[in-house]
């Protein structure tokens, strides 16, 4: 470079520079301007920092009915040494308490520093204590759920304990939502340098709308409850899906609980049965065979096979229920009289790789993804598990030898009710989250059996209900339906004719289906048979199910008057 | 003629050094920002990372010729233009998933590319540089196409940067003052279109003129930041001791200057302040001493990018200048801008290396004028004209 534009660059970079000093100089004069304002002091310890409870969201039914609410109670509680007047202290306490002022009276005369006297006194009955001004009575507010319809669909609701741990249901499944999020404070300086608190506050619990109907919820439960009582089962679950989105509109388990008080004879009243425990189906399993096959195209609507009473399978005999033989007979008879040769001759048509596909199409093994705590996948043996044997071909055709949740079960017969198609049960239809609001939409899983298949195992069903229609029928109705009796395996490995599963799943109405519902009696002891125990309980719901939604009579719906 | 350049193993030690220093203590001072955070070895380990990548790229860049560099200066640039446009279209992951570390941010690549670009462009200019049509107007359009893409990402504070830095460097190389002045004032009305466009921009400004304004939204940063600095005093509460940098936004990045001002106190910034003071002095004397006019103008370049950067995070964390998400370089996490501002350090480095025989030196003066790769360096229409008017 020459030596003038040497001195140039030297020039204008000492200008640059020059440049950069002065905002130096700026930030410098700054900080030292800081150094002139009075220190700023440490912020206090911070367990001065507080947490601030949300309010957990509410549940309400499909039409906005309360289910669970969260509300402040008062534990209530005295330090004796503090009570002036222990005898007028005590004569108030049980007027506001309804308890005998004898009883308050021996316990606040107790030797002790601390007394509880009751817990989960209600606000108003805490408001009127502490008016009073008294010295030594406490009243210490708790946050408790409340569910204003005792026991109604506490099977699906699950509860949530004093200490705040949600247990069971959705409850429990929707914990997260439920609960909100904690707000909370913690200490700062304002610019001055004064101690301020910054607040976040707390962030409420989202409010959850069911599918479930209160209305529906409770005819499920009256009818179970009576078909519970009248055959002396040891067990009673009732579940009704609408078969096009579904929305489970109702979910019940017998014997049930209150979920304010909890009071049980045993905690495995707490499971629902309904969705994580298995049970053996029986014949309302033939349903799944039979679609199934028709599907595959092993057999069609006017197939016969011939019924000898006993086939071979894997070195194993298969029998039908009644031990008889009925020479050719017609799928419509095999539905209808519930012929194990039959759907053991139809698995073995269609041979053990579809058959288990169909059943994997069902999704039994699988969990169905419904929105409540603790669903079980059952349990079905597939070929290539070392346990399976080629007889439970034969045997799982019929329901025996596999295991399968109520709600497995009704989700199936409703993907068959549906014309193939199989929909994702759920319970929860919309969250409200302030004003946010989040609807729940219907999920496909899949066609699962083509419409045509569904269509005719449906005007099977119809039949095989027809012929005990003074059990299961409601006039002016057509219902599709097929009962279910299974053997109960006793501990000792053998099989008592009077330990039965009772079951019988259906819907109406046949062509166009807006229900569709599974009851299962486990052990009932005065009726043993799927459709003479359960069918009533079926019958009753359908009933009732019909005229509460308001669907007019097939001969009105269809205009053949 | 050619130019007999040597490149010798005596670097700028100091520099390297200063560097080297500034590193280490922004990994400590990341460490101590995000003490409180789940994340934080993470961030430390990352940043870690990126600093042994950024040396790499130190030594790299201060080993290859600067030749080089300027014979790869038109696609260096195309790729700067071309990842902006592109950022542009993938809908701003680079400024808003910046915090996550996770994307790179090209915005911090094209910075230096554009120095090393505008250095290509103005050496072979010469005294046309005065020249309207040849310098300030091709240096204005240059300059508000590259900017308009990093405003319209949005990051005000990279573009005032970039703007700043080619402007300082189109002074350096010659241009006319009042040409100057002039695009300077522009520039201000363009800018100030911008503050009252862009609406967080206009809240910054509006806060810098009254900080207790808007306390909740806007001021409540530098709010937070004062009361961190304050804190501090003249020597601090010592590192890691800091209360305030946990109510700082991104005390690991834009606002690191006031943890160090909190822990270290006034006595710490003045010291900082003090190292990118030799830095860039360093990076001037390099600058001065280079071999060519390309490399002086590439070293003048870095320096002031490097101070720029340095003093607008510094400035606009103690409220001197309206608060801009700017990082403070080799000392802010963040690996594009870890890596890219060591890699300029790298290019200081290596014009330190070459040393040219004073008589030859003399000579490449008169080289100016050479067609010596000019053409691949920016072509217009224009200009080949007037190369073949000179040449008749």
């Amino acid at each position: 470079m020459n030596s003038a534009r040497q001195a140039q660059l030297y020039r204008r970079m000492l200008a640059v520079g020059a440049f950069f000093l002065l905002i130096g100089g700026l930030a410098v004069a700054k900080l030292a301007s800081l150094q002139g304002l009075p220190a700023v002091q440490a912020l206090p310890e911070s367990d001065e920092s507080r947490s601030f409870e949300p309010q957990r969201g509410s549940i309400f039914d499909a039409h906005g009915y309360l289910l669970a609410v969260s509300t402040t109670v008062y534990d209530l509680a005295a330090l004796p040494a503090n009570i002036t007047d222990t005898l007028s202290t005590a004569g108030l306490l049980s007027e506001v308490l309804h308890r005998p002022s004898l009883d308050l009276l021996q316990l606040l005369q107790q030797g002790k520093t601390y007394i509880r006297i009751q817990r989960g006194v209600s606000q108003e009955q805490a408001d009127t204590i502490l008016s009073w001004k008294r010295s030594g009575l406490q009243a210490e507010p708790r946050s408790t759920r409340v569910y204003p319809n005792g026991a109604l669909a506490v099977c699906a609701l699950g509860f949530v304990t004093e200490s705040g741990v949600a247990s069971h249901g959705i409850e429990a499944k929707y914990d997260d939502e439920l609960g909100g999020e904690p707000g909370y404070r913690v200490p700062d300086r304002d610019s001055m340098g004064g101690l301020v608190y910054r607040y976040y506050p707390p962030h409420d619990g989202v409010d959850l709308y069911l599918t479930l109907d209160r209305n529906i919820q409770h005819v499920v439960e009256q009818a179970l409850e009576r078909g519970v009582r009248s055959t002396m089962a040891s067990k009673g679950i009732a579940v009704v899906m609408d078969p096009r989105t579904g929305a489970i509109l109702a979910m019940a388990v017998l014997p049930d609980y209150d979920p304010n008080t909890r009071i049980v004879s045993d905690e495995s009243i707490f499971v629902n049965s309904a969705v994580s425990e298995a049970y053996e189906p029986g014949s309302v399993f033939k349903v799944i065979t039979v679609v199934s096959a028709l599907d595959a195209g092993t057999i069609n609507a006017s197939s016969t096979y011939y019924d000898s009473g006993e086939i071979l399978v894997g070195g194993r005999p298969i029998r039908n229920s009644d031990l008889k033989a009925h020479g050719e007979t017609s799928i419509r008879d095999l539905l209808a009289k519930s012929l194990n040769v039959g759907s053991a001759t139809v698995s073995g048509r269609m041979g053990a790789k579809k058959f288990y596909e169909y059943l994997s199409r069902f999704r039994f093994g699988q969990l169905t993804g419904i929105d409540l705590a603790l669903e079980t996948s059952g349990w079905v043996r597939m070929p290539g598990n070392p346990e399976w044997h080629e007889s439970d071909l034969a045997t799982n055709s019929y329901g025996q030898g596999l295991a399968v949740t109520p709600l497995q079960m009704i989700s199936a017969i409703a993907a068959v009710a549906n014309h193939g198609v199989m929909m994702r049960p759920y319970v929860v239809a919309r969250q409200v989250d302030g004003s946010q609001v989040t609807e729940v939409s219907p999920q496909v899983l899949r066609q699962v059996v083509s419409s045509e298949a569904a269509s005719e195992v449906t005007d099977i069903l119809v039949y095989a209900a027809e012929t005990v229609a003074d059990i299961v029928g409601v006039s002016g109705y057509s219902v599709a339906g097929k009962s279910g009796t299974s053997e109960v395996y006793t501990s000792s490995g053998g099989v008592d004719p009077n330990e039965t599963v009772a079951s019988f799943a259906g819907y109406a109405p046949a062509d166009d289906p807006r229900f569709a519902i599974l009851v299962v009696l486990d052990r009932p002891q005065l009726e043993h048979y799927g459709t003479r125990a359960a069918g009533p309980v079926f019958q009753e719901i359908a009933e009732e199910m019909l005229s509460l939604m308001g669907v007019p009579p097939d001969n009105v719906r269809t205009g053949n008057r | 003629m050619i130019a007999r350049r040597k490149a010798t193993k005596s670097l700028d030690y100091p520099l390297m050094l200063s560097v080297v220093v500034l590193v280490i203590f922004g990994i400590m001072m990341i460490f101590s920002a995000t003490f409180t955070w789940k994340t934080s070895t993470t961030f430390v380990l990352k940043q870690v990372a990126f600093a042994v990548v950024g040396f790499g790229a130190m030594a790299f860049m201060s080993l290859i010729d600067q030749h080089i560099l300027r014979r790869w200066a038109l696609p260096i640039m195309g790729i700067c233009v071309v990842a902006l446009v592109g950022v542009l279209f993938m809908g701003g992951g680079g400024t808003s998933s910046w915090v996550s570390g996770a994307s790179v941010q090209p915005t911090e690549f094209v910075k230096l590319g554009f120095i090393i670009y505008m250095a290509a462009w103005l050496a072979p200019q010469g005294g046309r540089i005065r020249d309207i049509t040849y310098g300030l107007i091709p240096f204005a359009v240059l300059l508000g196409v590259v900017c308009g893409l990093i405003v319209l990402e949005p990051d005000v504070g990279a573009a005032v940067l970039i703007a700043g830095t080619a402007l300082a460097m189109f002074f350096i190389a010659g241009a006319d003052i009042k040409q100057l002045l002039f695009s300077i004032l522009l520039g201000a009305a363009v800018l100030y279109i911008l503050v009252s466009a862009l609406p967080y921009a206009g809240d910054r400004v509006r806060v810098f003129i009254d900080p207790s304004s808007d306390p909740l939204r806007t001021g409540y940063q530098i709010q937070r930041i004062l009361t961190a600095l304050r804190s501090g005093g003249m020597f601090g509460r010592g590192l890691g001791n800091g209360e305030f940098k946990q109510m700082l936004p991104l005390p690991h990045t834009d606002a690191i200057f006031p943890v160090i001002g909190e822990e270290l106190g006034m006595v710490g910034c003045l010291v900082v302040l003090g190292v990118y003071g030799l830095i860039v002095w360093r990076g001037m004397k390099i600058s001065i001493n280079a071999p060519d006019v390309f490399s002086s103008l590439l070293a003048a370049g870095v320096s002031c990018w490097i101070a720029l950067q340095a003093l607008v995070h510094i400035a606009g964390n103690t409220a001197a200048l309206p608060y801009t998400g700017v990082t403070l370089p080799f000392v802010s996490y963040g690996g594009s801008s870890l890596i890219m501002t060591l890699a300029g350090a790298g290019v200081l480095l290596g014009v330190s290396r070459v040393k040219v025989d004073k008589q030859v030196a003399a000579s490449t003066t008169f080289a100016f004028g050479r067609r010596n790769r000019r053409t691949r360096v920016s072509r217009t229409g224009r200009r080949r004209g007037m190369e073949a008017h000179r040449r008749r």
